[in-house]
């Protein structure tokens, strides 16, 4: 995305890293960036999580709102995605520029979510066919440093994990219209639950092999890559091809193992870090964006 | 707010299909009746049915309609895109009528997101060095969506680029395959496609663009819940 000049030179090095499973970092070919995260950081959001992958920076904020459910779903809740990607970013994000990519972004999001065994939407429901809760998941991408789907994947599930839905209970319908309570304890609240959101790995294609975790170095010496949604299950919930090379049937099997063993293991280190950080209770000091 | 048009009159916003409130009718598919699981619908396909573009292909594959203009190779538009290997442009539209319920003029996410990865799918197929400082604009409109409409795309897409006589490396077709419930169903048609996924199994497609003759997969895109072996499966 930025203007990255690498000389042949410096492109062959990374080839023949790749190759020899040992990346220009000192990573394998499986291994990613160390991750710093931290959950509800920001004040206004009922739920947020600011996620840094290397140099990757991926601030999102979820807000829930009361909304009528749409028509050919009216037990539903729902959830949208919008993603902004920040001038601070690159400079080639400047205007529309950041457009194009911010909605093949949340649309990729909104097919990995898509499932009803992803997210109970039900649960958001409060009234079938006249309210509901809606999720708006905001992501503000900050900077990039390659690696820009998984992150903002995994700072969505962060952030839907910590997201508190105030409660809300009907009491009579009065002629008509619902009248709806809301809860006196501000701190009150339910939580979505996130066992089986996905995650998204993307592999990029050096050479002959496929490398997770991509620096912006490599994104510019790899051909294509392939970007799978893996749940915690291994089930893959959306796959896509990005760039414009071409793979052999047999490449996109074996990137497809290798995604969902890395998939499988990142939500579950991540549900466990996510798991201490509540525990840590209400007043954990709040480091905020001094990471 | 992305995607409000400003400059058409686009109706009453508070609109609503009225087919929601029909008695859904179950739909037995449990067995294909007018075929096997792994035939393809009949196909028609025509070149040359736009006169004013340089190449142009009209596919038909069962109720799925899908037109594809081919203009280029011209000049660039904006000298910022100057570029020594030739650039590709690629919109798909689907029109108002297209879908059960009524897509607006503009283009939404969807339709953004289909073209990009149609680009990207041409990006290895269309020898793009043949043809310097030059822009090749492909346009894509989906008359009538039946199921696989990205799959008859790519196809059209190859074949209107094959009339506007591009010089391509391979020939360039689609393919969509439907999984439900462990069967494996190819060329699937709306109802397959869209079939009700409340139920814990997995349901899922998978639309690839390939290369016949060097075998390689230059579009890969799946929605719904599959697992990995499935895909497998699915792809060979």
């Amino acid at each position: 995305m930025t203007e990255l000049l690498l000389s042949e030179s410096e492109k062959t090095f990374i080839l023949h890293g790749v190759q020899q499973n040992f990346r220009g970092d000192g990573r394998t070919r499986s291994e990613i960036r160390p991750i710093v995260m931290e959950t509800d950081i920001v004040s206004h959001t009922n739920g947020s999580c600011h996620l840094r992958l290397a140099n990757t920076d991926i601030l999102v904020g979820v807000k829930t709102e009361l909304e009528t459910p749409l028509p050919a779903h009216p037990d539903r809740g729902r959830i949208e995605f919008f993603v902004d990607c920040s001038a601070n970013a690159s400079p080639a994000f400047e205007g529309r520029g950041g457009d194009n990519l911010a909605a093949d972004i949340s649309r990729v999001l909104a097919r990995s979510y898509a499932s009803p065994e992803i997210l109970n939407l039900k649960e958001l429901c409060i009234l079938p066919g006249k309210t509901c809760w809606i999720l708006y998941v905001d992501i503000l991408v900050l900077e990039v440093g390659g690696n820009l789907y998984d992150a903002v994947s995994m700072a969505v599930k962060a952030a839907l994990f910590s997201t508190k839905v105030p409660v809300v209970t009907v009491s009579t319908v009065d002629g008509g219209e619902p009248e709806l309570d809301l809860s006196d304890d501000p701190h009150k609240a339910t939580r979505i639950s996130v066992q089986n959101a996905p995650v998204l790995v993307s592999l990029s294609r050096i050479g002959n092999y496929c490398v997770v975790d991509s620096t912006p170095e490599e994104e510019n010496c790899s051909s294509a890559s392939l970007l799978f949604s893996v749940t915690p299950k291994g089930m893959l919930t959306a796959v896509k091809k990005i760039g414009g090379g071409s793979f052999q049937q047999t490449s996109i099997q074996a990137a497809a193992k290798q995604a969902v063993s890395i998939g499988v293991e990142v939500n579950d280190k991540l549900l466990q870090k996510l798991q201490q950080e509540e525990e840590m209770g209400r007043k954990r000091e709040k480091i905020g964006f001094l990471l | 707010m992305p995607g409000v048009d400003l400059y058409r009159n686009t109706g009453p916003e508070g609109s609503v299909d009225y087919k929601i409130y029909q008695e859904k009718e179950d739909k037995n598919l449990e067995k294909r009746t007018d075929r096997k699981d792994h035939e393809l619908r009949k196909m028609f396909l025509k070149t040359g049915v736009i006169s004013h573009a340089k190449g142009s292909a009209f596919i038909e594959v069962g109720d799925t309609k899908v037109e594809v203009g081919v203009y280029g190779p011209r000049e660039i538009p904006k000298r910022s895109d100057f570029s020594m290997k030739g650039i590709l442009s690629c919109e798909m539209k689907f029109a108002p009528f297209a879908c059960s319920t009524r897509r607006g003029h503009q283009r939404d996410s969807e339709e953004i997101e289909l073209g990009l990865l149609l680009k990207e799918c041409l990006e290895s197929t269309v020898r793009m060095n043949l043809y310097p400082k030059s822009c090749i604009d492909i346009f894509v409109t989906v008359l009538e969506d039946g199921g696989g409409v990205l799959a008859a795309a790519i196809t059209a897409t190859g074949m209107a680029l094959a009339d506007a006589q591009i010089d391509m490396y391979d020939n360039l077709v689609g393919s969509c395959i439907s999984v439900n419930q462990g069967r494996f169903l190819a060329d699937p048609s709306l109802d397959e496609e869209v079939s009700c996924s409340d139920a814990g199994h997995e349901q899922g497609n998978i639309t690839i663009g390939y290369l016949n003759t060097s075998e390689q997969v230059v579009c890969l895109f799946s929605q719904g819940v599959l697992s990995s072996t499935s895909m497998d499966t699915a792809l060979n």
